[in-house]
């Protein structure tokens, strides 16, 4: 975080390289932070584009209060929100736009691997919107409640609490309903 | 802590983002509980699984556009995007007003936070204090906590069901416990958790505990002796809610009150019953005084020479470049295992399988097979029925993705009792923490262990002998036999199967007792388990 104050103080004196230093220590985790609220790679580098445009033109405005990292976070979600806001929720799931990576050479464990993440980004996406940037930005983030809560404007035991019921529901959505074990329960008799 | 304070504290527990205290408690309760340690894998796994998404590369181009737009100090025109009209809404304060709305937010003294400060204050400013706590519903089981404190001091007392558990003593800088259930006094030189002001333990920061990152509200109300109190209603979002009643004139509390969430509301789990100030305290108080016949265990001692002992190591095995030690390897009076190792474990699935001269048949504690304890590199095995023959060796094996270990132990320590040596006591290993179970919480999760096991393989007998072994466990422990609906849905349905239909709905009637107690009841799961409970209560009436 000095590193990231004095690169903007740097930047704001004058210095492009500065501001590319700051650009190359961010992009990728403000770029993942888009993906994992839109789960489209078009619509997340818009946002993001949109996010680091908004950054330059706030920059002066930054007061070192929290990371500089938390600070980009909160223009993502800003603009995230105000999109939100504007447009009509999509029906369809998200379906994943990313080159498989795994190395298992074995089609059927690729095949599996992809349904999984299907079905967990589905159920990301399902989640009520307070409930799931929380699970994004702690979970896929990596930052702590308190930085959350700051970025959020709200306690840390709602952050704890959104945190909590976001991963239950998820749980729930992926977790196929109890079956009945047919060996221990007698049919019912009919009414 | 009850299962389902636990529960909802637990993703915090795992993340390291609970208080020195609340983090204590968690522990404590997930060494006795299997049901809340199985709660805290899956929570675990499922975040593994969400921290595997990972995300497609960037097209090319971004990084010039927005490098140009840093050298101009403007934005430059970029493929069309409905993002840009929207940036107009947000150009008219930008993130910094964001900020500052945040810094006025949480710098500006409300009225009721500046006078629970005071009521904070008065509390800290007391002499002594006797307390009386009664924590759980009036028709479930209770426990209740008995505190007494004066600079320096504290003596604590839990008694559940009329019965006493624990005592705690702290003075001088010695921290004394007595166990109840297993007769032992525990004696250590410790500054935790008694610093300064009793941290936690005190009324004063029992308050002040809950009202950091809470919302505070104030008003005036009639006691039931007809005078005026300040009523403070300290709510933390979703999860917990306290009620301080102050007298105005002296600002220290008369009652406080422990509310959980439940539907759109809040119900009432917890309270004081007696709060008293300043008043003399008998000195003996202070002073725990082992009774007849009690082992007197000094913890430091077991500390350093069991640490010692782990540090050696009993056996090292290699796998490629890397080391797998085992720390521990204990053997019972009823032939169940308890081991401890380190390695290249931490944040791994493994998987840990026991076998020895005999063939028995040993299942893990908690699960079959593979579990995830990211912060326990430990186990405990149980022969499937208990050993009367010591086997001659053992053969341990623990086995990531990547790497297998295998350890051969011929000398097992042999505890002479039915628990490990040293139960609770809490080895670390770097990051990792663990504590044995012991006592009738050891016991009648083995008993629940082999239950499950057998109703997963079919024989409801077996199964049946020790789910009831297992009550009978928990309710000496406890005062019930099990809080867990899904263990009355278990025995409900395995009571029916053997024919035994008046059992069985008895067994779901207090299933869902259990059900009507538990402040999670509106959970999807516990839904489910409901309406089964429902069935089979119809079915057996």
């Amino acid at each position: 975080m000095k590193d990231d104050r004095r690169l903007i103080r740097e930047y704001l004196a004058g210095s492009d390289a500065a501001f590319a230093t700051l650009f190359d220590e961010h992009n990728a985790a403000l770029f993942a932070f888009c993906y994992h609220l839109l789960g489209r790679r078009h619509e997340a580098e818009d946002l993001c584009q949109s996010a680091w445009l908004e950054a330059i033109r706030s920059l002066r405005s930054y007061r070192g209060r929290g990371s500089f990292r938390a600070w980009l976070h909160g223009i993502v979600l800003n603009l995230y929100r105000n999109h939100l806001r504007s447009r009509r929720p999509d029906p369809e799931p998200l379906s994943p736009d990313l080159p498989s990576e795994d190395k298992t050479s074995d089609p059927q464990q690729m095949a599996e691997r992809e349904e999984a993440t299907r079905r967990l980004r589905h159920a990301l996406a399902q989640l009520e919107p307070a409930h799931r940037e929380v699970v994004i930005l702690h979970e896929l983030q990596g930052f702590k409640y308190g930085e959350i809560a700051h970025l959020l404007h709200c306690p840390v035991g709602t952050v704890k609490s959104r945190l909590h019921y976001g991963l239950l529901a998820l749980r729930a959505a992926l977790n196929p309903p109890m079956e009945v074990d047919h060996e221990l329960h007698p049919r019912p008799a009919e009414s | 802590m009850n299962c389902t304070h636990v529960r909802r504290n637990l993703k915090a527990f795992v993340d390291g983002e609970l208080g020195r205290l609340a983090r204590a408690a968690v522990a404590r309760h997930l060494a006795r509980c299997r049901a809340c340690r199985a709660e805290m894998e899956a929570i675990t796994a499922m975040s593994d699984e969400i921290k595997k998404l990972d995300v497609p590369e960037q097209s090319d181009g971004m990084r010039e556009t927005v490098l140009a737009a840093a050298r101009d100090g403007r934005s430059s025109p970029t493929r069309a995007a409905g993002w840009r009209a929207r940036r107009v809404l947000f150009a008219a304060g930008g993130a910094g007003v964001v900020i500052a709305a945040a810094l006025f937010l949480l710098f500006r003294p409300t009225t009721a936070q500046a006078a629970l400060q005071r009521v904070i204050a008065a509390s800290g400013a007391v002499k002594t204090c006797h307390m009386e706590w009664l924590i759980g519903r009036s028709d479930g089981p209770q426990e209740r906590r008995i505190l007494w404190y004066e600079e320096g001091k504290f003596r604590m007392e839990e008694w559940r069901n009329g019965k006493l558990q624990f005592i705690e003593v702290y003075r001088d800088g010695r921290m004394d416990t007595y166990s109840a259930d297993t007769n032992e006094l525990f004696t250590a030189v410790t500054d935790k958790p008694f610093a300064k002001d009793f941290e936690g333990f005190t009324v004063a920061a029992m308050i002040k505990a809950g009202s950091s990152d809470a919302q505070v509200e104030c008003e005036s109300v009639r006691g039931a002796d007809g005078r005026q109190l300040n009523r403070f209603t300290i709510t933390e979002e979703g999860m917990e809610r306290e009620v301080v009643l102050a007298d105005p004139a002296t600002d220290l509390p008369v009652s406080l009150e422990l509310h959980g969430p439940l539907d759109n509301g809040w119900e009432k789990y917890g309270g004081s019953e007696v709060i008293e100030y300043n008043v003399a305290l008998d000195p003996d108080l202070f002073v725990l005084t082992p009774p007849e016949g009690a082992a007197v265990v000094d913890l430091d001692a077991v500390r350093a020479e069991w640490q010692q002992r782990y540090d050696a190591g009993l056996a090292r095995v290699q796998d490629g470049d890397q080391e797998a030690v085992l720390r521990d390897f204990q053997v019972t009076s009823e032939g169940d295992v308890f081991a401890i190792w380190t390695g290249p474990f931490v944040g791994h699935a493994f998987e840990a399988t026991l076998t020895d001269d005999l063939g028995t048949t040993y299942l893990l504690e908690n699960g079959y097979g593979s579990f995830q304890a990211w912060s326990r590199p430990c186990a405990w095995f149980i022969p499937l029925t208990p050993l009367e023959t010591h086997p001659a060796w053992y053969s341990l094996t623990v086995a990531t993705g990547h790497h297998s270990f295998t350890f051969r132990v011929e000398k097992p320590v042999r505890s002479p009792s039915a628990d490990p040596i040293f139960p609770r006591f809490e080895a670390k290993f770097g990051e990792a923490l663990f504590m044995y179970p012991a006592g009738s919480e050891g016991a009648g999760e083995r008993a629940e262990t082999r239950a499950r096991y057998w109703k997963d393989h079919g024989d409801a007998q077996q199964a049946l002998r020790y789910f009831e072994q297992s009550f009978a466990f928990s309710e000496r422990e406890y005062g019930q036999p099990s809080a867990n609906t899904n263990t009355w849905l278990d025995i409900g349905l395995l009571y029916e199967q053997t024919g035994q239909r008046a059992k069985a709905h008895d067994a779901y009637q207090c299933g869902l007792e259990v059900h009507r107690r538990d402040l999670n009841r509106n959970n999807p799961d516990q839904q489910e388990v409901a309406k089964k409970l429902e069935q089979g209560l119809r079915r057996t009436r």
